[in-house]
């Protein structure tokens, strides 16, 4: 019989790695990782008990997952990808992405890790796409009050709050289109860790790469930051 | 028949061709499993926003216009696409925007 | 201490990443060394810049509709209500016309009419017939298990091979090249020089 013809995917399969995937038959070295503890330790993060539930079939389960993991996955999104309109689409798909690969997860890694996984791949397809130019359009829509200082003033760098006057504005301005600019493994680095807060080696998994690389790239984005707000800070 | 309900008969008759025209094959000379998938497919179909329903339509109008022993090359290729397992689709995919990279005729 | 050690050594350092030992000389030198202090309040305060940045962002009604709806789909779930007055706003004038005329002959023509040859119009006109008395689309209502309604929207009804063909269409450049693209080879690497 021939299967109802369903859309053949989003885009490339998610570079998941190895050991975070139920593919690992036990006694395989992949398998064996135990990189977060015990199963019965992991099964009590609460974000794994509810992907355990929507592995379970769990019909209210994921639209709470939705809710819990939407808002970090559509900010690293758009900042990562840079275009407001593609953010949200791509969002979508990582949601989708995550439903129909859902038992592939495993509870001994951290469900943010593969979230994250998943919407980085899925971004980084989206960038490498050859008519993709990258837009920073992320304050255009967001400029509130409108009052833009004719020569933006050097701000005291421990009035760190955006809303602090429009000096602090234009900073964190200065800043998100800085970290726009950054070259995309830079990027995404940068913002699992200092903005996510994911420990390095989460960060690398993510990336599909080593800790050590990981380091390399933060290193080398944060100088780059550093130079382009050199009038800031 | 009232004249009105006539004259909106022969308003709808002149409208048929055009449908049929459109739409190819009617609904009833579909196989069971041909309606089955279209069902399906309509339903999917109906979650899209309007842009995308409409690139869907003129794809479907240029589909119509080639000859039938292309759109069975496309239909064979789909099938050979549609059950690659999912390494081998990925890697396809690869090739594929490497491919557009490279500047191909389209 | 050469400077340019040391400022290496500062980002290090705020990550929490250099060793005591390090540490020491590294505060031994920044001391002394007032451009590499200015380093270090820098790199310090784009620490807390990006600390600031606000992690999320919120979600949409529409957004989450939306998604859910995906997922929904990808689960084979229940259909949500078809969009019967999006399916009058759709490219094809002629049939656009015809709903709406299928519309007003229901509403002049009485149900027992004479027996008449059937033509696709007939067939558009029985569809319409149904869905003019049942206001509320119940067909769209049913669950996709696959099993196709016994009265199908008339839209579908109007242009099955669209929807056959649906998949096809979607990747329509995909297969019309397909051997073309079975055949690119792939480089090692697709990430221009500046990435990372």
């Amino acid at each position: 019989m021939v299967l109802a013809a369903t859309y053949p995917g989003l885009g490339s399969w998610p570079k998941i790695p190895f050991s975070m995937t139920r593919m690992a038959p036990p006694g395989h070295p992949a398998a064996a990782v135990q990189r977060r503890g015990p199963a019965a330790s992991a099964e009590a993060d609460p974000d794994v008990r509810l992907m355990l539930k929507v592995q379970e079939g769990d019909e209210t389960a994921f639209p709470e997952l939705f809710q819990r993991f939407g808002p970090r996955v559509l900010q690293y999104v758009r900042r990562l990808v840079g275009s407001e309109a593609r953010a949200e689409e791509i969002t979508q798909d990582v949601f989708v992405q995550m439903f129909r690969f859902r038992d592939r997860y495993r509870p001994e890694s951290k469900l943010s890790t593969w979230v994250f996984t998943i919407a980085t791949n899925l971004c980084l397809n989206e960038l490498r796409r050859p008519e993709r130019q990258l837009r920073v359009d992320l304050w255009e829509r967001r400029s509130e009050e409108g009052e833009r200082q004719e020569e933006p003033s050097l701000p005291d760098p421990d009035a760190i709050d955006p809303e602090q006057g429009a000096a602090g504005r234009e900073l964190a301005r200065a800043l998100e289109t800085a970290v726009a600019e950054l070259p995309p493994k830079q990027r995404a680095a940068l913002l699992l860790s200092r903005i996510d807060g994911m420990a390095y080696r989460d960060v690398a998994d993510a990336l599909g790469t080593t800790e050590g690389a990981i380091k390399a790239l933060l290193f080398r984005a944060t100088h780059g930051l550093r130079d382009r707000l050199r009038d800031f800070l | 028949m009232s004249r009105v309900a006539r004259a909106l008969f022969v308003l709808l008759l002149a409208a048929a061709p055009a449908a049929a025209q459109w739409g190819g094959r009617g609904w009833q000379q579909l196989s069971p499993e041909e309606q089955r998938r279209a069902w399906q497919n309509y339903q999917r179909y109906q979650q899209l926003p309007q842009q995308r329903q409409q690139l869907y339509e003129n794809r479907f109008q240029r589909f119509q216009n080639l000859p039938p022993q292309e759109q069975q090359r496309l239909r064979q290729n789909y099938e050979a696409y549609r059950n690659q397992d999912p390494a081998a689709r990925q890697q396809f995919n690869e090739r594929y925007r490497r491919w557009k990279q490279g500047g191909q005729p389209r | 201490m050469r400077c340019h050690t040391a400022r290496r050594w500062i980002t290090a350092d705020l990550a929490g990443e250099l060793s005591p030992g390090r540490v020491r000389r590294l505060t031994e030198h920044v001391e002394r060394c007032e451009g590499c202090r200015r380093e270090r309040t820098a790199y310090a305060a784009l620490d807390r810049l990006l600390e600031a940045l606000p992690p999320e962002a919120p979600l949409s009604a529409r957004l989450e509709q939306d998604t859910l709806r995906r997922v929904r789909l990808a689960a084979d779930d229940v259909p949500e209500r078809a969009g019967f007055w999006r399916w009058l706003g759709m490219g094809a004038p002629a049939l656009a016309g015809a709903a709406v005329l299928l519309l007003a002959v229901r509403a002049v023509v009485p149900p027992e009419e004479p027996a008449s040859p059937p033509t696709r119009s007939k067939q558009l006109a029985a569809s319409g017939r149904s869905r003019a008395t049942a206001p509320a689309p119940a067909t769209a209502r049913r669950r996709a298990t696959g099993s196709v309604p016994s009265e199908p929207p008339p839209e579908l009804v109007a242009n099955p091979d669209l929807f056959v063909n649906l998949p096809v269409l979607r990747n329509m450049e995909k297969l019309q090249h397909y051997e073309a693209i079975q055949t690119t080879t792939l480089d090692e690497q697709h990430d221009g020089p500046s990435n990372g």
